[in-house]
C-alpha cells in the first residue's frame, strides 16, 4: 500500500536518486560497448522522446490538463532554430537555446490565455494551436518547405556519437532539474492543484500562476529538445508538429506512468525501442504496437513504472 | 450568384454531415463526460465495414451498410464495458484509452486492407441540379440521412421512455439512480448510439471520399469543433454548430482558397474557447 506522504514528499529520495544515478552513468557508458552507428542513432531518437516525455509530464502528468499539442512547441522551436541557422548562421549552441526560449515565450503566451480551461477544453484548444501551426508549416512552404521541410542545417555534433553524448547530457540535465523540481513546493503545488483545483485555490494558492509557469517550463524543454533533433538530423519537417507527435508523447508517459518523471523515462524508452524492434515484423509492426499499447493501458492504468513498484514492494516484502 | 447557391447547397450538405458526427460525440460527453477520441474510428468502421461486406461477403449496398452500422455499434459498447467504464472518473485515462483504440483501428484497416484509398460502392450514381449546381445523389442522400437521423434521435431522446433515461442521467446521475435508472447501462445504450450515428456518417460519405486508414482524423476534430462551438452536451448546439461550420467552409474555400478551410474550425475553436467557453448553446462548463 502506498503511503499518502510517500506520494507528497518533498524529500528527494536517495534511492531515485541512485537510480537516477546509476542511469546517467549507463547512458554515458553504452558508446562504449555499442559502437554501431544504428544503434547510437537509435538511443539518440530514445534521448530526444525522454525530454519530449518527461517535459509533457511537467504540466499534463501533475496538474491533470492534458496537453494535446505538445508538437506545437517541438515543431516551433525545430522551425524557429533552422531558419536562425540557415539564415543568420547561427551555430547550434545558439540556436538550442533561443528556441527554448521561443517555445517557452509561446508557452507563456498560450498558457495564460487558456489554462483558465479545464479538462477537455483546454486539450482541444493545445490542439487547435499545434494543428493551426501543422496547417500555416504547409501553406507557407515559401517559408517552411512545405511537405519537404528545411534541410542542410548545420550538424549538433560530427559524429553520430558526438549526437549521442550532447543529446544524453541534455537529457540528464532535464530529467535531474525536472527530477528536483518535482520534490520541490513548487512540485507538490502541481501535485495538489491535480487532486483537487478547487481546494488548492481555496488555500490561497493562485493555479493559474502555477499552472502557466509549469506550461512555460515544459514548453521551454520542449523547444529545446524540437531544436536539438532538427540539427542532429540536419533537417526539419512539418511532421514535428504534427498531432501524432503528440498523441505519441501522451501514449509514451501513460505507458511509463503519470505525474512521476520516472514514468516517462521508462515510457519513451520502452516504445521508443519496442517500435525499433518490432520492424522485422514488417507490416504489421504498428499494429502489434498499438495493441501493446491498448493492453498495457487497459491492465495497467497506472504505467509500468507503478508495475515495477508494486512488484519492488512486494519482493521486498518478502524478504523480510 | 453562382457562388451564393453553390455555398448554400455544399454548406447545407456538409453541415448537415457535421451535425451528424457531431450529435453522437456530444451526446456521449453530455451523459457520460466523456470526450471520445474514438469517435472518428467509429466513422472509419463504418465506411471500412461496408466496403468489406460489399465486396468480400458480396452483399447488396443496403444490407451491408445495416450490418456496417450494427457491428460498429457493437464495437462502441464492448470498448465502453470494458474499456471505459473500469476507470469512468478518471478523465484523463479514458481521453488516452479512447486515443489508444483510434490508433489500433487505424493500424488494424492498415494491415487489412492496406494504406490505398479503398472506392466505396454508393448507394445511388448520378448527379442532379439543384439551381444550378451540381451535386451527386449519393450526397444528396447523405444530407436526407443526417438530417432524418438527428431528428430521430431528437424525438428518441424527448419522446421515448429509454431516450428520456438518458437525458436523465445527463441531467443528474445521483437522482435518476434515485427513481431507478441504471447509469452504466445507459452509458452503454448511449455508446452504442453515438457509434451507430457516427457508423452511418462513415457508411454515407465514403463513396464520396473513399476509405483510407487515417480518414478517422478528420471527423473526429470536426466533431470536436462543432461540439465546442455548440457547447459540449448540447445536442441542439452541435446541429447549430454542425450547420454554421459547414456554411463558413464553404464559404471560405469558394470565396478564398481551397487550401484554407481547415482553418476555419481551428480558428474557431480557439475564438469561442477564449470569450465563451462555454459555447453557443452550452451548460455553465462543467
Amino acid at each position: 500500500m502506498e503511503k499518502l506522504s510517500d506520494h507528497y514528499t518533498q524529500r528527494i529520495s536517495l534511492k531515485s536518486l541512485g537510480l537516477l544515478g546509476i542511469f546517467s552513468v549507463a547512458v554515458m557508458l553504452v558508446p562504449l560497448v555499442f559502437r554501431d552507428p544504428y544503434y547510437l542513432e537509435l538511443l539518440f531518437l530514445c534521448h530526444y522522446y525522454v525530454i519530449l516525455a518527461c517535459s509533457w509530464d511537467l504540466l499534463s502528468g501533475f496538474t491533470g490538463n492534458v496537453n494535446f499539442g505538445h508538437a506545437f512547441f517541438v515543431g516551433g522551436a525545430g522551425f524557429a532554430g533552422a531558419l536562425m541557422n540557415l539564415h543568420l548562421g547561427w551555430a547550434p549552441w545558439l540556436t538550442l537555446p533561443i528556441g527554448g526560449a521561443v517555445a517557452a515565450l509561446c508557452g507563456l503566451l498560450v498558457g495564460s490565455f487558456t489554462l483558465k480551461l479545464k479538462g477537455p477544453y483546454f486539450a482541444a484548444v493545445t490542439f487547435c494551436f499545434a494543428t493551426l501551426l501543422y496547417k500555416w508549416i504547409m501553406i507557407r512552404y515559401d517559408i517552411f518547405g512545405g511537405e519537404e521541410g528545411l534541410s542542410g542545417l548545420d550538424w549538433l555534433a560530427e559524429t553520430t556519437t558526438g549526437n549521442y553524448y550532447i543529446s544524453g547530457v541534455i537529457m540528464i540535465l532535464v530529467v535531474v532539474f525536472l527530477y528536483i523540481l518535482s520534490k520541490s513546493p513548487f512540485g507538490l503545488i502541481l501535485r495538489s492543484i491535480g487532486e483537487n483545483e478547487t481546494a488548492s485555490e481555496g488555500s490561497g494558492i493562485n493555479t493559474t500562476f502555477y499552472k502557466v509557469t509549469a506550461f512555460m517550463i515544459s514548453a521551454g524543454i520542449a523547444g529545446v529538445a524540437g531544436a536539438m533533433y532538427g540539427h542532429a538530423q540536419m533537417h526539419v519537417g512539418p511532421e514535428m508538429a504534427h498531432d501524432s507527435l503528440s498523441a505519441l508523447i501522451i501514449i509514451m508517459v501513460v505507458v511509463g506512468g503519470m505525474g512521476s518523471i520516472i514514468g516517462p523515462i521508462i515510457g519513451a524508452y520502452l516504445l521508443t525501442l519496442v517500435n525499433e524492434s518490432l520492424r522485422f515484423m514488417g507490416e504489421f509492426r504498428l499494429l502489434i504496437y498499438s495493441s501493446a499499447v491498448v493492453v498495457v493501458i487497459l491492465f495497467a492504468p497506472k504505467g509500468i513504472l507503478d508495475i515495477v513498484q508494486r512488484g519492488w514492494r512486494r519482493l521486498a516484502g518478502q524478504e523480510r | 450568384m453562382t457562388e451564393v447557391l453553390n455555398i448554400a447547397v455544399l454548406g447545407t450538405i456538409w453541415g448537415a454531415l457535421y451535425s451528424l458526427i457531431a450529435v453522437g460525440f456530444t451526446l456521449i460527453f453530455g451523459v457520460a463526460g466523456i470526450v471520445n477520441l474514438a469517435h472518428g474510428a467509429f466513422y472509419m468502421l463504418g465506411a471500412y465495414l461496408s466496403y468489406a461486406f460489399m465486396t468480400v461477403l458480396r452483399l447488396p449496398v443496403v444490407p451491408a451498410a445495416l450490418l456496417a452500422v450494427s457491428c460498429t455499434a457493437v464495437v462502441g459498447m464492448l470498448i465502453d464495458r470494458f474499456g471505459i467504464r473500469p476507470m469512468r472518473e478518471r478523465h484523463v485515462y479514458v481521453l488516452i484509452i479512447t486515443l489508444a483504440f483510434a490508433l489500433f483501428f487505424q493500424e488494424l484497416m492498415y494491415a487489412l486492407f492496406g494504406p490505398h484509398g479503398k472506392a466505396v460502392g454508393s448507394f445511388i450514381q448520378g448527379d442532379m441540379a439543384i439551381g444550378g449546381v451540381y451535386v451527386s445523389y449519393q450526397k444528396v442522400l447523405c444530407f436526407g440521412a443526417s438530417a432524418s437521423l438527428v431528428t430521430l434521435l431528437w424525438l428518441f431522446i424527448k419522446k421515448t421512455k429509454t431516450g428520456k433515461s438518458i437525458s436523465a442521467v445527463a441531467q443528474n446521475r445521483q437522482a435518476a439512480i434515485y427513481v431507478g435508472i441504471q447509469p452504466e447501462r445507459v452509458y452503454l445504450l448511449t455508446m452504442g448510439i453515438s457509434a451507430a450515428l457516427a457508423a452511418v456518417a462513415g457508411v454515407f460519405i465514403a463513396p464520396v471520399l473513399e476509405a483510407v486508414p487515417t480518414m478517422w482524423v478528420f471527423p473526429l476534430f470536426k466533431a470536436f469543433a462543432v461540439v465546442i462551438i455548440g457547447g459540449l452536451g448540447s445536442v441542439e448546439g452541435a446541429i447549430i454548430a454542425g450547420m454554421l461550420l459547414g456554411y463558413s467552409e464553404t464559404c471560405v474555400s469558394i470565396l478564398i482558397s481551397a487550401n484554407y478551410p481547415d482553418m476555419v474550425y481551428l480558428v474557431a475553436i480557439i475564438l469561442v474557447l477564449l470569450f465563451r467557453p462555454r459555447g453557443l448553446m452550452g451548460k455553465r462548463a462543467h
